[in-house]
């Protein structure tokens, strides 16, 4: 690019993270895309296109956000863990609260590939920031890397500043050379450690997502390809909308705010051209509920809802509570509901799935990967204490309500049943000698399976003892001693065959 | 890191009636390959299609490459076709444009081991290079050039290896659609060596020498076979790119046809000229020959033969029009 300004320089780490970041701070590479869109976010965008098919070789994640000139890239870069990333505010210009804190996003991208290159403009602006980073300072030896009495040096780059048109905004990360596990992991090889399955979500619009999701075949994510794996567990992390049906009506009625919330973010992220969503998707197969959880305490406020059914909810990665803060994920959803007490939780945890909105404060008790929280943290404490005494409570509510109302409707079949063996009794047995009787008997239990009283009358079980009582109740002054010793004879003898 | 901006991707996103005629005969020989070859284990089709794709779009719309239901390269297709990009930026166009479509980041030349006659493309580079239809649409001149004693023109280097690449078991009968400015602008030692091979081939095969004075025209005919060498720039550009025309097939064939290759000019076209660059682009297929290795000098004749027969010009309006030969010129 001719008259391009030319700089290079090296990135370097406080020591203090360096362990982290060298020894795989994340769990998979969706993890470390996870990250890389979080940045987009921050950085105001509407939309994320991440590239991955078909191999994985080089990956692009493209947004329209606010890019970033030659000195936010120093800024930024010179020395991760010391990130200037809230320093102005906490909030990003269009309002959002920021999600990345000390500046390891970018960062991410070295637990999959050798070399990263930054394209980006902003708005307004007629420069065009371009930086290779080549991570290969990283894998050597600590010694030969050491910056100082605090640092390590963690890669090198070399950008150069051009000219663009002052229209476009955007940054464009390519994720270079990525490694032969990363690559096979994210395009979807079947054959991987992190799926098995042959179905994949690839191409696919949301709406048959949230079909594929419904099925109610479908007992894990595990059972889709390796790259529609990758792709739920982004969608789960990163703030994207909620799928058009992904509760019954009535009860997405309870949990529009959440939804309207979500949306109201505008951030759509697209992987191949396929939109994500929120992979939670619920479809209950009997009755189900929705449980909404606000609390203020102390150390911490938390809000979200809670969803119940009758039977475990499929697929399994969706049973558990997951926890959000600044709309970002703390990983997956925690199937122990925080250490929920172990004699209770196996009874419930496959029937209720969580999402909870936490306050910033609980955002201290977040280590560094994202994704786990200091237990002894007093935020986590109080929050932890609240979830428990709800779903005490919730637990209680699904027993009577859903599990509850399915013995009721058991019962009201069986009660149909009876009232109908009295219908028949009446009209063959009785109605032959006593014609009026058997009508009066009808009457007597007609309706007895709706109603609620007469259905406990008419299911009840009684022994030998208490038919001869009964018999001998109902003759008193109706029968002589002499009648009354004969129907008894006759009802043993009956009781007997 | 690579520039930013480049005429290339302009040039490739024109919509002339002429490229669009060009881009139809391209499609035409996937078609043909797509039907012969419908579970071929290389791709189909191999482009170096810029930025914006349009031969590939072309594809898609003709049915030949399937899509998903978000407009995606659809998964059994990702391997049938592959684009070779270098540009960061342009890949990222290409892949807004057909996400799933499978991008090899490289240097056409880098890709190939550029011209040195002992170094080949290996592993994954090689793979890509294998593929039914090779497309090389260069928005460059022939560059030609003294190399270690003897005259190479790169681009036509970079075919004889594709051919090499070719000829590798299983080997893989192919096409090439390849593309150039029609313009002979070269040093004076290859202005020397082009008119060498001109009087040589043509003093071999009768048939092409009597093609070539019918088609070069007995002005050009003349300088070729002057004494004092030539100044091809000095020419007219629609006779130069007639010499492209007549070079650029017949130094492939010879480039090749040791290799056991059948080389047949399916296409050999001129357009533009005006306003815009002077083009020439061609079709050749390269056809394994058992009896080749044998008798290569009598498959380069018989690929001299037929250079010329198929020579054309797409007028503006993007009609083929087959060269008119005088009666006695065949």
């Amino acid at each position: 690019m001719p008259g391009a300004e030319e700089f290079t320089g090296e990135i370097v780490v406080a020591s203090r993270i360096v362990d982290y970041l060298s020894s795989g701070l994340y769990e998979s590479p969706a993890a470390s895309l996870k990250e890389l869109i979080n940045n987009s976010y921050d950085a105001d965008a509407n939309r994320v296109d991440v590239f991955v098919k078909p191999d994985a070789d080089r990956i692009i994640i493209e947004d329209d956000g606010t890019g970033m000139d030659r000195g936010e890239f120093i800024k930024h870069f010179s020395r991760i863990s010391e990130s200037h990333k809230r320093a102005v505010s906490e909030y990003t210009p269009s309002g959002r609260p920021k999600i990345g804190k000390i500046g390891i996003g970018f960062i991410a991208a070295n637990e999959i590939c050798d070399v990263m290159e930054i394209v980006s403009t902003k708005p307004g602006r007629n420069q065009l920031l371009q930086v290779e980073i080549n991570f290969d300072l990283m894998r050597q030896a600590p010694d030969l890397r050491q910056r100082g009495d605090t640092d390590l040096a963690k890669a090198h780059y070399r950008g150069r500043v051009g000219e663009a048109e002052p229209r476009r905004h955007f940054t464009q990360v390519f994720l270079k050379k990525v490694r032969g596990e990363a690559r096979s992991i994210l395009a979807g090889a079947g054959s991987t450690p992190y799926a098995s399955g042959e179905k994949s979500l690839y191409g696919l619009k949301p709406e048959s997502v949230c079909q594929e999701l419904k099925d109610d075949k479908l007992r894990s994510w595990s059972e889709f390809d390796a790259y529609s794996k990758n792709r739920l567990e982004i969608a789960l992390n990163v703030p994207v909308r909620y799928h058009e049906n992904w509760l019954p009506s009535h009860l997405r009625e309870e949990v529009l705010d959440f939804e309207k919330h979500v949306a109201d973010l505008s951030f759509a992220v697209f992987l191949d051209g396929s939109e994500l969503r929120k992979p939670t998707v619920f479809n209950p197969d009997g009755e189900a509920l929705i449980s909404r959880f606000d609390f203020q305490g102390e150390h911490v406020a938390a809000r979200g809802y809670f969803y119940a059914q009758h039977g475990a909810i499929r697929p399994q990665e969706l049973q558990g509570v997951l926890l959000r803060i600044r709309n970002a994920a703390l990983g997956g959803y925690d199937s122990s509901f925080l250490g929920f007490n172990p004699s209770i939780g196996p009874l419930f945890q496959t029937w209720i799935s969580g999402e909870i909105w936490a306050d910033d404060r609980l955002e201290d008790a977040m280590n560094i990967d994202r994704r786990t929280l200091r237990s002894a943290h007093p935020a986590y404490v109080e929050l932890q204490d609240a979830l428990h005494k709800h779903l005490a409570k919730l637990i209680s509510r699904v027993r009577t309500e859903i599990y509850g109302s399915k013995s009721r409707a058991r019962a009201k079949q069986r009660a149909e049943r009876v009232e109908q063996d009295i219908v028949e009794v009446s009209s063959d047995e009785v109605a032959r000698r006593a014609p009026s009787a058997a009508e009066e008997m009808r009457g007597s239990w007609a309706d007895a399976a709706s109603d609620e009283k007469l259905r406990k009358k008419v299911l009840r079980k009684f022994t030998v003892a208490e038919v001869y009582g009964l018999v001998t109740a109902a003759a008193e002054g109706v029968l002589s001693e002499e009648e009354l010793e004969r129907l008894l004879e006759r009802l043993t003898d009956q009781l007997l065959r | 890191m690579s520039n930013l901006h480049r005429p290339v991707d302009q040039a490739m996103a024109e919509l002339r009636p002429e490229k669009m005629a060009i881009r139809h005969l391209w499609v035409d020989e996937v078609r043909r390959v797509v039907e012969e070859y419908p579970n071929s284990e290389v791709p189909w089709y191999l482009t170096l299609s810029g930025g914006e794709g349009q031969d590939i779009q072309l594809l898609i719309e003709e049915g030949l490459i399937s899509t998903t239901e978000v407009d995606s390269i659809a998964q059994e297709d990702q391997h049938r076709i592959v684009a070779v990009e270098r540009n960061s930026r342009a890949i990222a166009d290409l892949q807004r444009r057909f996400a799933g479509l499978w991008i090899k980041e490289a240097d056409f030349q880098n890709l190939v081991r550029g011209e040195g006659q002992f170094s080949w493309p290996q592993g994954e580079d090689y793979d890509v290079c294998r593929a039914r239809v090779v497309n090389l649409d260069l928005n460059t001149p022939l560059k030609g050039r003294r190399d270690e004693g003897r005259i190479v023109f790169p681009v036509l280097e970079w075919i004889r290896k594709l051919c090499q690449v070719h000829s590798r078991p299983p080997r893989t009968d192919w096409t090439l659609l390849l593309t150039l400015h029609g313009e002979a602008v070269w040093p004076e030692e290859v202005n020397e060596w082009t008119q060498g091979f001109l009087l040589d081939n043509m003093g071999r095969e009768p048939y092409f020498a009597e093609s070539c004075r019918a088609f070069l025209g007995k002005e050009l005919c003349a300088i070729v076979t002057q004494d004092d060498g030539t100044d091809w720039t000095e020419l007219e550009r629609e006779v130069q790119q007639r010499l492209i025309m007549v070079m650029v097939p017949k130094i492939i064939s010879q480039l090749v046809h040791n290799q056991g290759w059948r080389v047949r000019t399916q296409r050999n076209l001129a357009y533009g000229g005006g306003d815009v660059a002077g083009m020439t682009t061609w079709v050749l297929e390269f056809t394994s020959d058992e009896d080749a290795v044998a008798t290569p000098d009598s498959l380069y004749r018989a690929a001299l033969r037929d250079i010329l027969e198929h020579a054309g010009v797409v007028d503006e309006d993007g009609t083929i029009h087959q060269h008119d030969w005088p009666d006695e010129g065949g």
